[in-house]
């Protein structure tokens, strides 16, 4: 038996291991067809873990910057720094050869002039709380190169690498004397660059003097002209119906926005957008089914959610039954609340370049479907105020360029381009997931401050 | 370790074609599917009822092949690696399907093979295939897996979740129903 056994193997064995046959030429259409479901799932957890790791680094970035401007800005006294010698020289009673008030001069100087120069590459060496582009604009008009120091080895050092001083240096010890304050107000250019200071408010203030000279604020508030759409996900029929019966109608959104600079060119935006938008539906035909309770209701489904209706011309209704829903339309308003990053990558007198990028804060205010459904030679408008399977709440990742032209040195007009795209959809539970986008161009004014 | 030292023992041409799966290249895919379709539809076709049904452990088991391609280390021959997934795909399938045969404990005196079985040489592999298709499920894994794979009483038991007893079983009588339609195979093949 055994041998018989063996022998029986043995031809199986030999007969599985050089068997081979073709398969049907579309197993390969099958396979791929599952690895680019495969490569659509792996590329969604991709999007999500990247979302969290930019959520992450914003919210890194923010503490970041709040550590800067906050901690940094605000330092506790250790010593006789600066602002005690300000406060010394305002003291002093000294006018120049014009009559202008020195201390406030000085003061005015001793705050604002750290170390600035025509050479970028020392604003890390001191931040300057002077406005590096105004001194700038001043170097281009006089052709000359400044260099402040408040600080005595920074001023050495600054010499020894062969910077032209056209200034003594402002000590800021209180041992400076009037002679000194003098001295310094002598030349030309001194007194040129003092005129600009000069135009500043009186007040003796610090914190105000840095305030003026490099306003850190800025009010934006504009009206845009958008084109929204959406990215659906969730294969099934209900995603080729809303594809094929909606269509987004030109929409408008408008925001105050506020940004803190943070750096010279660097700064934080906020605000509140509200967005209005407006889809058209094509007529279409709902069939009954049951709701969450059991009841046999039309499901009227759209891009953002389902609402469950019974026209009353309909007293029942069994799974299956149709009826028309001709066309409709859906308005989604929604407030969002952004957090951006800005950069003037162009800055000069009159025009301002602001590319900035950030995620948004979605909240859903309203959904509203408008429809007629028709049935039986009867007809009767719907109004749908809640919709299900829709969430209240979503991010956007959100990309923004402002040009904005100076109109006065505190007041510009600006024009908005900007892109939004949802990270998370607005639906849950609904027949499909919608991620919504936005492209659109907005006008505005800005105020800095 | 770098790909062309992990697998030393595949040709500069399946190194490439495993380096592009890896990296998810589609024309890769493609390649390596074309290379052991073939093959691997022979082993499929053992393991399932039909054609339709080796198709579908095929493409499950490519499928699998395509997912843990980075996970293949270079022990053993890449053709094993692959072969080995479409029987544990052949396997999970049947294991959903709970086609297994329920525990019938293993007498040997029940299941003795009386007679040669020569006639088995004139049958072509094909011919063979069909035999083994026929078995019901848990009578076939179990055949498959004893004889085609080589694997023990044991491990059958603890792959398949059913007892050393059942295994015997199953394998004797499936033993039994080939060595029968073997010979009436053998029968009708003589008498033309």
């Amino acid at each position: 038996m055994n041998k018989n056994l063996h022998k029986m193997d043995e031809i199986f064995n030999a007969a599985y291991k050089g068997f081979s046959e073709n398969p049907s030429s579309n197993v390969w259409d099958k396979i791929s067809s599952g690895l680019d479901k495969v490569e659509a799932s792996s590329y969604k957890r991709r999007l999500r873990r990247w979302k969290q790791v930019a959520i992450f680094s914003l919210l890194l970035l923010a503490g970041f910057v709040l550590y800067e401007t906050i901690l940094k800005n605000n330092p506790i006294p250790s010593n006789k720094n600066e602002s005690i010698a300000i406060d010394t020289n305002e003291r002093a009673e000294t006018t120049d050869q014009q009559g202008r008030d020195i201390n406030r001069i000085h003061s005015t100087i001793d705050v604002s002039i750290t170390a600035v120069t025509g050479k970028p590459h020392t604003n890390d060496v001191l931040p300057g709380h002077l406005n590096e582009d105004n001194i700038k604009q001043y170097h281009q008009q006089y052709k000359e190169t400044l260099i402040f120091s408040s600080a005595e080895n920074t001023r050495q050092s600054l010499e020894k690498e062969g910077y032209p001083l056209i200034t003594n240096t402002i000590s800021s010890s209180p041992e400076r004397n009037n002679s000194d304050k003098k001295a310094f107000l002598q030349t030309d250019a001194q007194s040129r660059y003092l005129d600009i200071i000069h135009e500043l408010p009186a007040k003796n203030n610090s914190a105000r003097s840095k305030q003026l000279l490099n306003p850190r604020w800025t009010l934006s508030a504009y009206v845009s002209s958008d084109r929204p759409g959406y990215r659906l996900d969730k294969d099934g029929p209900a995603l080729l119906k809303i594809k094929e019966h909606e269509d987004h109608q030109p929409s408008f959104s408008a925001g105050i926005l506020i940004a803190r600079h943070v750096k010279n060119r660097l700064a934080v935006q906020t605000g509140l957008i509200y967005s209005n938008t407006t889809i058209v539906i094509s007529p279409e035909q709902i069939y009954a089914s049951r709701d969450q309770t059991g009841k046999v209701l039309y499901k009227y489904v759209v891009s953002s959610g389902y609402a469950y209706v019974k026209p009353s011309f309909v007293s029942a209704a069994s799974p299956g039954d149709s009826l028309t829903a001709e066309a409709g339309e859906h308005v989604l308003q929604c407030v969002a609340v952004p957090l951006m990053f800005t950069y003037d990558l162009i800055k000069n007198n009159k025009l301002i370049v602001s590319p900035g990028f950030g995620v948004t804060g979605n909240f859903l205010t309203s959904a509203k479907v408008e429809t007629d459904l028709e049935g039986s030679s009867k007809r009767e408008h719907v109004s749908i105020r809640k919709l299900d399977g829709i969430r209240p709440f979503n991010w956007s990742l959100m990309g923004a360029v402002t040009l904005e032209y100076m109109v006065t040195r505190r007041m510009s007009i600006n024009v908005r381009p900007f892109l939004s795209y949802a990270m998370s959809p607005i639906t849950s539970g609904n027949d499909v997931e919608t991620f919504p986008y936005n492209i659109g161009i907005g006008a505005g004014a800005s105020y800095r401050f | 370790m770098s790909i062309k030292q992990t697998y030393q023992v595949l040709s500069d041409a399946q190194q490439l074609i495993i380096k592009g799966c890896i990296a998810g290249e589609r024309a890769s895919q493609q390649k390596l599917y074309n290379l052991y379709a073939r093959k691997m539809m022979g082993v499929c076709l053992w393991y399932a009822r039909n054609k339709e049904e080796a198709e579908e452990i095929l493409q499950d088991g490519f499928m699998r092949v395509f997912t843990y391609i980075g996970k293949f280390k270079g022990e053993g021959s890449f053709e094993g690696w692959i072969r080995r997934i479409m029987v544990n795909a052949a396997l999970a399938k049947y294991k959903n399907r709970s086609h297994l045969r329920p525990v019938v404990e293993y007498n040997p005196e029940e299941h003795e093979i009386k007679e040669a079985v020569s006639p088995i040489v004139i049958l072509e592999a094909k011919e063979l295939v069909k035999l083994v298709q026929e078995l019901t499920p848990g009578y076939r894994m179990v055949f498959n897996l004893y004889v085609l794979e080589g694997m023990k009483h044991r491990e059958i038991a603890e792959l398949l979740g059913i007892s050393e007893g059942t295994s015997k079983s199953n394998l004797a009588d499936s033993r039994i129903i080939l060595q029968r339609q073997i010979e009436a195979l053998s029968k009708k093949v003589a008498s033309l």
